[in-house]
């Protein structure tokens, strides 16, 4: 499968999922939680491993759900620095430009009647 | 200067040239009769052979010959315009040729009254030297009996002569041959009661010497049919004591009947061959032409021999000098007849010669018409050019610029696409360790983030940093991708005439502006990562697509 074609099955997924963005902040040791060259393709084997590592603690740092509507729900941990807010933030504004980017994309491919 | 001096000054110059004292500057080359034929090489020919002939150019052949206005020969004549008391402007006109004529011929004008010199004769250098070659040419500067060749040319008037009238008339050699001419006139009978018995450079005295054809005619007189005895021994006696002079005048008559006698010193005939054998004695010029004259004129009185002197001869030299005075005179009723028509010519002309005026005047205006307007055409082609070439220059400039921005925008959004790709690509990044962030990305754009705990500052850290970049070219390559796939459709549109109809430029023109306004929203996505610090493209880096730096 090439390169386009994962890309667009990635968008093809993200629309799918559209309904809602979820963006979640851990904070913990990563050397200790990984300790090989090459880390895993998904994120949550890493938590998973990282739970079953009794001597490594990983904290839920900030939580944020945007809902299509727009209705947006959130947690801070309290212990949270505002650096670590900040790119939880910057986190959060990232993901939805992108997915904006793919929904007017799809848009633009899909509705072509205003462009010739 | 005033107007009227200019008229004056103007009027001056008309009178000069119809008297002919100027050429002309409006005649025509071929036209004749003008001031302007003085030009001619004959004219200054002619020029030259007097002058010469006067001593006021040195005897050689190419002072006689040549036709050059050199130095010598403009210095020759100013000199003689000097001496005769006329303008001496270097320029001989028909004043100076005839007071040339005046001096040298023997037809024109032998009497100098009639010469209307500016100077009185006595004075004039150039009458003494008239006078000196008259005497010269008839033979009088030598004895009559036992003339050479030699005694002709030590007597010749030389070129270094002295100038002054008085020192010509003191010359011995001058005053002898005058009163040897002095003798022969009386002989002849030519001298008047009250005329000197020694000659003198004066009216009176230059009369005799230059009235020609009456020396002519006294010689004529005796061989005339019934003239007495008297005359006819008169005239044996002249012949004997004046051979060399009444040779001389014979050779000048024969001369001026066109026959091939040069005046002057006796010559040399042909000699007659028969194969290469020379046949007797070589007889003299004049004894040739003579035999000659009395082949053309067949009234030779018997007993008269054809070779020699005869009184029979210049008895036919007398009545053809009156038939010529009678053609004269017929010349001059035709002269007065063809003046009269040509004024009768000249006024009917002149209605002809308005009209042509006319014609010329609107032709000439139709050509300075002409003129004007291939000039102004010519400026007007001259000027398109220049606005076309500048036009299509600054065409050329701008096509340049936006295709090199263009290609630029093409290499940015290359690279913004390329990034984009990653970023979907990977779902967690970084791939590589050691590093401070990871991300993790779900479908639906879902996103966990593990910050490390040592981290500080964590959305500088370049793990950060880099999928910040990510993100961004994934957007721009969304605006990027979406407005190529609209540029295509209108392409493909265009090319298979789904927009033909009667309206095709004007949506031709919509097309193009939406590929123009789509082109400014990928510049707009794309400057998004302009942003970012120490952001440029680079043509060298592992897997890059453009091979163009971008800054």
């Amino acid at each position: 499968m090439g390169v386009f074609q994962n890309a667009f099955k990635s968008i093809g997924e993200a629309i799918e999922d559209a309904s809602s963005l979820d963006v979640v902040t851990f904070k913990g040791s990563i050397e200790g939680e990984l300790n090989t060259d090459d880390l895993p393709d998904d994120f949550t084997k890493v938590i998973s491993r990282a739970k079953g590592n009794t001597n490594v603690r990983v904290k839920l740092l900030a939580s944020t759900q945007v809902k299509l509507d727009g209705d947006v729900l959130a947690y801070f941990d309290t212990g949270i620095t505002p650096e670590e807010a900040s790119a939880h933030a910057e986190l959060v504004s990232l993901a939805q430009k992108t997915r904006e980017a793919t929904i007017e994309f799809v848009r633009r491919v899909v509705d072509m009647k205003d462009i010739g | 200067m005033s107007e009227q001096l200019f008229d004056e000054l103007g009027a001056g110059l008309d009178q000069s040239v119809e008297r002919g004292d100027l050429p002309n500057p409006g005649a025509k080359p071929s036209e004749k009769g003008t001031p302007n034929d003085t030009d001619s090489h004959s004219y200054i020919w002619a020029l030259r052979t007097r002058l010469a002939d006067l001593g006021y150019l040195g005897e050689n052949t190419g002072n006689r010959s040549s036709v050059s206005t050199d130095p010598a020969f403009m210095h020759a004549v100013k000199r003689f315009q000097r001496d005769v008391g006329e303008l001496q402007d270097r320029w001989a006109g028909p004043v100076t040729w005839r007071v040339l004529q005046c001096l040298v011929s023997f037809e024109d004008m032998q009497e100098p009254r009639n010469w209307n010199l500016k100077v009185p004769l006595h004075e004039s250098p150039a009458v003494a030297r008239a006078a000196w070659l008259r005497l010269w040419v008839m033979g009088f500067f030598v004895d009559g009996r036992n003339a050479r060749d030699a005694d002709w040319q030590k007597s010749k008037l030389r070129f270094n002569a002295r100038i002054e009238a008085g020192a010509i008339a003191g010359s011995d050699a001058f005053r002898s041959a005058f009163a040897r001419f002095w003798e022969f006139a009386r002989r002849l009978g030519l001298l008047a009661a009250e005329l000197p018995a020694v000659p003198q450079l004066n009216h009176e005295c230059l009369a005799v010497l230059f009235n020609y054809d009456a020396i002519v005619r006294k010689l004529a007189s005796a061989g005339k049919p019934g003239s007495s005895k008297t005359l006819l021994r008169d005239f044996h006696e002249q012949i004997d004591d004046f051979r060399e002079q009444v040779e001389a005048i014979a050779r000048i008559e024969l001369w001026l009947l066109g026959y091939d006698c040069a005046p002057g010193p006796p010559r040399m005939g042909k000699k007659r061959r028969i194969g290469a054998r020379e046949v007797g004695a070589v007889p003299t010029q004049l004894s040739v032409v003579t035999g000659e004259f009395w082949h053309d004129f067949s009234n030779r009185p018997d007993g008269v021999p054809p070779d020699r002197i005869s009184p029979a001869l210049f008895a036919e030299f007398g009545r053809l000098l009156d038939e010529k005075e009678v053609e004269a005179r017929d010349a001059d009723q035709v002269v007065r007849k063809v003046n009269e028509i040509l004024a009768q010519e000249k006024e009917r002309d002149t209605e002809e010669f308005f009209f042509v005026k006319v014609f010329r005047n609107l032709a000439s205006s139709i050509w300075d018409g002409v003129k004007r307007l291939a000039k102004f055409l010519w400026r007007v082609i001259r000027g398109a050019v220049s606005a076309v070439t500048n036009l299509v220059r600054n065409l050329a400039r701008y096509i340049a610029s936006e295709a090199r921005e263009f290609f630029y925008i093409v290499v940015r959004a290359v690279d913004a696409v390329q990034g984009g790709v990653d970023y979907l690509r990977n779902s967690i990044h970084p791939k590589k360790l050691p590093t401070s962030v990871v991300f993790s990305r779900r479908a639906g754009f879902d996103h966990a983030m593990l910050v490390d705990s040592s981290a500080a500052r964590v959305t500088d850290t370049p793990a950060f940093t880099s999928y910040r970049h990510q993100a961004r070219c994934y957007c721009a390559g969304c605006v990027v991708l979406g407005e190529l796939v609209g540029m295509l459709g209108s392409v493909a549109r265009l090319a298979t005439g789904a927009l033909a109809g009667p309206l095709l430029w004007l949506r031709t023109l919509l097309a193009l502006g939406r590929f123009r306004a789509g082109i400014e929203r990928v510049k707009e996505a794309l400057a998004l990562l302009k942003d970012e610090k120490n952001y440029s493209v680079s043509g060298t880096a592992a897997g890059a697509l453009m091979l163009t730096d971008v800054a």
